[in-house]
């Protein structure tokens, strides 16, 4: 069996791997290319703690090979911040104390910001009553959009009060 | 995870040659299932062929009176495509109610109906509209495709290319999700054409299927209430840790008549 | 503003503005940036990677293990089993205190239960060490298994808890039962649940000679320290155990696991660094779960709904090879006033891991029993859930008679039931539809919790710059120790927070206690606060001592430690700055130390309770059974509260796990395999963000001057109690049907057919 040659950009930066192509893109990142911020949880696809964002959509890491993933853009926690400043995100989950111990977290954070991404370009969701009209942020579509991501300390409701104040232009 | 070659083709025809000359090779498509089933070793492929790199594959096409679907395509993109949303509402809605939103990022039209999971969304769809599955060589009428739990029509390197689905009068589906996993715990499709209703049931029994009393039922009425005396026999259905079959024989009940309302109102 | 007087001891007053504070989380941008650097997260140069082979069968013997195919696989560098393991310096299941318990380190071939460690490969990547243990193959020996409570023979446990007795009588409870006008007797069971904290079990683990490095969750430092010191027969000081962040513990974490040490083995017999994190699927078995309960209990009442008589009887289990019993019958003791109550236990032996602590231990499985009994009894006489429950309000603790350190548990009940609207509740079940024709319920449960202390110590400096250090090896598990802590630090030194450096999470500093029982607060705050009031003590009396201060000769009046400066307490127009006193003796710091303890005397005299209500809503489909909890209101009294913003988010996790208790989890093992059949996420269901309901937390005031010198109980477990009662019982009042298995599954809930 061979390695493969795989280039992976992640956070606008070009990384040259030589990889085996089991490696998953979570592993990659973390024990590859030393970027630790993403976690894994279940290793299965279950749990929601490996999500990132590629090509502007959020993924499990944990589910998808990095060879898959030559030339796509992929953005991890650690590159949310601009310019050395908290993503309105970040800043929202601190504020509103959306996490506890903080292992879900960079998951949690990855995945809200594409949802409001995914809202802003009118995706409806499983709980959207008509999906032929343009969905309004409620809390339930908060809940429902997010209930990829498991969270066991359970910071759930401050979680959804995190991305409604992001959604709703708050403070920075 | 058994160790394996990758390759991605950039043609249906590279693939195909990748297939042919490599027997114990599998398709990879979004990995949703494959990617789980490698890591717990229930497969043992010597190579994949990642078909992510055809975009032909990949697309949404409605006119002539169908939706086609190209394989690769996610459920991310049916669901939020505004054409399937306005002509086929019921397919974009079962494809928003596929697992949770990283999933249907990832997962594919052609993924799900070749693996045949038992309590997958898509079947229920395919089966119930009466769809036509495209591949490389051939058509397959649903109702001939999907022939058994994890087992369908197709052939040793056979490559879904597309779906085909009739657009019907009304559709409507209804299902009662796992509440971890989102799976179908039972799910019902429904859906009145030209032809009569058709109505196609996921998650209950041990591969989707049809069920012929509630389809003249509501061929002569398409009505909740027309079916309401029709009770599914229990002893064909699954139980499981999420359900008995005597609660998903109520179930599929429940969701046959909700999926006729949902018809009734899009 | 907040005034912190020591009971004992000092005549120093401290102020400070930050005990009371709703602060965001000292480490909220470390998390939210993932620079936040958990366990799994290091690597070492040379680091190896190892991974388990676990035991497929849950009882009997591995005969073979293909050892050659895994050693042939690419990029294996061995494979540790019984034959090639290091030595260690202490037998694994010797048990000396009850705190040690038994581990699974490959001592021998013997197999106890499904998901054991039986061998660990260590490779060069995680894909050929994952790949590697796969190739082992296993073949094994097998003896049939037991599992369920049916299985093996009951006995009465010699303890139950950490140390509980297994029986406890008050007063005659059968003449009670005699003497009652309206009995109820029902058995309510439960499931086994796993703890399933989102970050497995990990270990980096290197070895320099008989040095030790390791990075490691722990709520349990100290203990830990102590354990791998006497497995591996190296001092103490020779170990460095860091552990700065966990990814929840939940009381899987309090005690080293035994994967864990097979990590620190798999470095030792390498000689590399190596790190071993568990897959979630092996998370069912070595790291302990709840164990499963049956609870019968038996209740009589006389016309007017006073209680005559509680009997509270859990079956439960442990595993073949250790003793955790679910001290579940024990809630009973302190919640209703009855002239009699009856607590006891019996237990089998089942082929699984050991249970262990779980997230209120006892009190969340025994209290969805009670308050489903109360729920019943209630409804026997007549009489609303909340005025039954006032009815037999206990004034003092019913066990033991002795008056409660402090009690608002009146004041919950009026604020929750206010908040709620419960006045509006109709008395009788399936009253009420809402407009999409979905059953609604209410319900209602008793919440309580004991006020615990462990023993703490910690350090205290301040420096000739004004500054000060506080050192404690806390554990901040996301229930927010290390905010907390660092607020009564800051007041304890009467410094503004940004003055102090708290340093926590490492084997290396003072022993902080235990993070469980709800006791880490109060157990590593009060050392900090003691060792903050012997700094001030110290800095005091170089001042009063010390002609040239403002503040000499002050000894007597005492001194107020506030913003940096110590002032004269009968005329604050005489101070002196932290500094100005350190820079003329000369000194470039001065430390203090301070320990913490239960206090004996008080402990005696007093019965030590948080307290609270909880009122839920669920609707329920009722063509399908399905439940949703909708809207729930807590209101808790849990003495001074630290840091609102944190405390509040302590009550809603405990809720969210009180849904999950009554509604979804559930582990369910094969009786034939004794497997378990649902070890992951996708099928073991904890909640998600669409499972939870609008929630409220009312922080109800409550002072309390004999629990500890700052009057803190605990808020981490309290939220579980309750709660699951409450919808339970709401779920009986939106449908009529009395469900008493848990989690309830929708096919009981059904309309039947017409």
């Amino acid at each position: 069996m061979h390695n493969e040659n795989v280039a992976l950009t992640v956070n606008g930066r070009r990384h040259a791997l030589d990889l085996d192509p089991r490696v998953t893109l979570l592993d990659a990142l973390r024990e590859n290319l030393g970027m630790t911020g993403t976690k894994k949880g279940c290793d299965q696809g279950q749990c929601g703690a490996c999500t990132v964002i590629v090509n502007g959509q959020r993924i499990n890491s944990c589910l998808t090979l990095a060879v898959m993933h030559a030339g796509d853009e992929i953005t991890t926690i650690e590159g949310l911040e601009e310019d050395g400043n908290l993503h309105p995100m970040q800043a929202a989950f601190v504020r509103h104390d959306g996490l506890q111990c903080g292992y879900c977290t960079p998951g949690q954070i990855c995945s809200a910001v594409a949802l409001l991404a995914e809202h802003k370009a009118g995706w409806p969701s499983y709980a959207t009553a008509d999906v032929a009209t343009a969905p309004v942020l409620t809390d339930g579509e908060i809940a429902e959009r997010m209930s990829g991501n498991v969270c066991r300390c359970s910071a759930y409701s401050n979680i959804v009060s995190a991305i409604r104040d992001v959604a709703e232009g708050g403070r920075i | 995870m058994y160790a394996f070659d990758y390759h991605k083709p950039r043609s249906l025809a590279e693939a195909t040659a990748l297939l042919n000359a490599n027997p114990e090779a599998r398709l990879l498509a979004g990995g949703m299932t494959l990617i789980p089933t490698l890591k717990q070793r229930l497969a043992s492929p010597s190579d994949l062929v990642d078909l992510g790199g055809l975009p032909d594959l990949a697309g949404i096409f409605v006119g002539d009176g169908e939706v086609r679907i190209g394989a690769m395509t996610t459920h991310a993109t049916v669901a939020h495509s505004a054409e399937v949303r306005a002509a086929l509402p019921a397919l974009a809605a079962l494809a928003e109610g596929i697992g949770d939103p990283q999933v249907r990022h990832r997962g594919t039209i052609g993924g799900s109906i070749s693996n045949a999971d038992p309590a997958a969304d898509y079947p229920a769809g395919v089966v119930g509209l009466g769809a036509t599955v495209v591949t490389d060589r051939r058509e397959i009428a649903a109702d001939n495709f999907f022939t058994g739990m994890f087992e369908t029509a197709l052939e040793p390197g056979e490559i879904v290319r597309q779906v085909r689905f009739p657009i019907p009068e009304a559709a409507g589906y209804a299902k009662f999700p796992n509440p971890a996993s989102r799976y179908a715990v039972a799910g019902v499709f429904v859906a009145r054409a030209a032809g009569g209703v058709r109505v196609a049931v996921t998650g209950a029994g041990p591969s989707v299927f049809r069920v012929p009393e509630m389809e003249a039922a509501l061929t002569a009425s398409f009505t909740p209430e027309a079916i309401a005396s029709v009770l599914v026999d229990a002893d064909d259905l699954n139980t499981d840790l999420h359900a008995t079959a005597a609660y998903r024989a109520h179930l599929v009940g429940v969701m046959a008549a909700r999926a006729v309302t949902s018809a009734l109102e899009s | 503003m907040p005034e912190i007087v020591l009971t004992q001891a000092s005549a120093h007053l401290r102020h400070g503005s930050n005990i009371g504070q709703p602060l965001t989380r000292r480490d909220g941008v470390l998390k939210v940036t993932g620079a936040a650097r958990f366990a799994a997260d290091n690597h070492p140069p040379g680091m190896l990677y190892a991974v388990l082979a676990v035991s497929s069968i849950a009882r009997g013997r591995v005969t073979f293990l293909d050892l050659q195919a895994a050693k042939a696989h690419p990029g294996v560098v061995e494979v540790m089993t019984p034959a090639n393991k290091p030595l260690l310096a202490e037998d694994p299941d010797a048990k000396t205190n009850p705190f040690i318990f038994r581990l699974d380190v490959l001592q021998n071939d013997h197999v106890r239960y499904a998901n054991q460690p039986i061998a660990v490969v260590i490779a060069e990547t995680l894909e050929a060490a994952t790949e590697g243990a796969t190739l082992l193959f296993p073949r094994y020996e097998t003896e049939a298994v037991r599992i369920g409570l049916e299985a093996g023979e009951s006995f009465i446990p010699p303890g139950v808890g950490i140390g509980n007795p297994a029986e406890t009588h008050q007063g005659d409870v059968e003449a009670g039962l005699a003497v009652a006008s309206r009995r109820i007797d029902a058995t309510y069971e439960t499931a086994a649940q796993y703890h399933n904290a989102m970050e497995p079990h990990a270990i980096v683990a290197a070895w320099d000679g008989d040095s030790l490095s390791i990075d490691m969750p722990s709520q349990g430092l100290a203990m830990a320290l102590g354990r791998v010191a006497g497995l591996f027969g190296i001092p103490p000081e020779s170990i460095h155990i860091r552990s700065p962040f966990l990814g929840g513990g939940f009381g899987s974490k309090g005690l080293i696991s035994g994967p864990q040490v097979l990590g620190i083995m798999a470095a030792r017999l390498v000689g590399r660094p190596v790190k071993l994190v568990l897959r979630r699927e092996q998370m069912f078995g070595p790291v302990g779960h709840r164990a499963p309960t049956r609870q019968t209990v038996r209740m009589g009442s006389d016309s007017d709904g006073a209680l005559t008589a509680i009997d509270h009887h859990t079956k439960t289990a442990s595993s073949t090879f250790d003793d955790f019993f679910e001290p579940a019958s024990d809630i009973s003791h302190t919640l209703y006033a009855s002239p009699a109550i009856s607590t006891s236990h019996e237990a089998v032996r089942l082929d699984t891991g050991t249970p262990l602590f779980m997230r209120a231990p006892g009190e969340a499985t025994g209290s969805i029993a009670l308050e489903s009994a109360i729920d019943e009894m209630a409804e026997a006489c007549g009489m609303d859930p909340l005025a039954f429950r006032l009815k037999n309000y206990a004034e003092v603790e019913p066990i033991s008679g002795k008056p409660f350190s402090s009690k608002a548990l009146r004041d919950c009940y009026a604020q929750g039931a206010e908040r709620f609207g419960w006045a509006r509740r109709p008395l009788a079940s399936r009253q009420m539809r809402d407009d999409a024709g979905l059953l609604v319920g209410w319900g209602m449960g008793t919440a309580t919790f004991p006020a615990l202390m462990f023993q703490g110590q910690a350090r205290a400096v301040v420096r000739n710059d004004g500054t000060g250090i506080v050192e404690t090896g806390a554990h901040d598990m996301g229930q927010g120790a290390s905010t907390a802590l660092a607020q009564i630090a800051a007041d304890g030194l009467g410094l503004d927070l940004d003055q102090v450096e708290f340093r926590s999470g490492t084997s290396d500093l003072p022993d902080a206690g235990i993070a469980g029982g709800s006791s880490h607060t109060a157990t590593a705050g009060m050392a900090i606060h003691s060792a903050g009031a012997d700094v001030i003590a110290r800095l005091a009396d170089l001042a009063t001592g010390d002609e040239r201060s403002p503040l000499f000769g002050a000894g007597n009046a005492g001194v107020i430690a506030r913003r940096g400066r110590l002032f004269r307490r009968d005329d604050e127009s005489r101070s002196e700055s932290y500094a100005e006193i350190l820079a003329r003796a000369g000194l470039a710091e001065i430390e203090g130390r301070g320990n913490s303890a239960a206090d004996p005397a008080a402990q005696s005299s007093y019965a030590m309770h948080a307290h609270g209500a909880v009122f839920a809503e669920v609707k329920i489909d009722p063509e399908l059974g399905q439940i949703r909890a909708t809207r729930l209101v807590g209101a808790f009294a849990a003495g001074r509260v630290i840091n609102p913003r944190l405390v509040r988010s302590q009550y809603y996790g405990g809720m969210i796990w009180g849904i999950s208790f009554a509604l979804h989890e559930h582990a369910v093992m094969d009786p034939r395999s004794g497997r378990p059949m649902n070890p992951n996420l996708g099928e073991y269901h904890v909640p998600v963000n669409a499972d939870v309901p609008s929630l409220e937390a009312i922080l109800v005031e409550e002072h309390d001057s004999y629990v500890n010198a700052l009057g803190i109980k605990g808020v981490g477990e309290i939220g579980i109690t309750g709660t699951a009662g409450a919808v339970a019982n709401a779920v009986w009042h939106a449908t009529g049907i009395r469900i008493r298995q848990f989690p309830i599954t929708l096919d009981r809930l059904i309309e039947p057919t017409p």
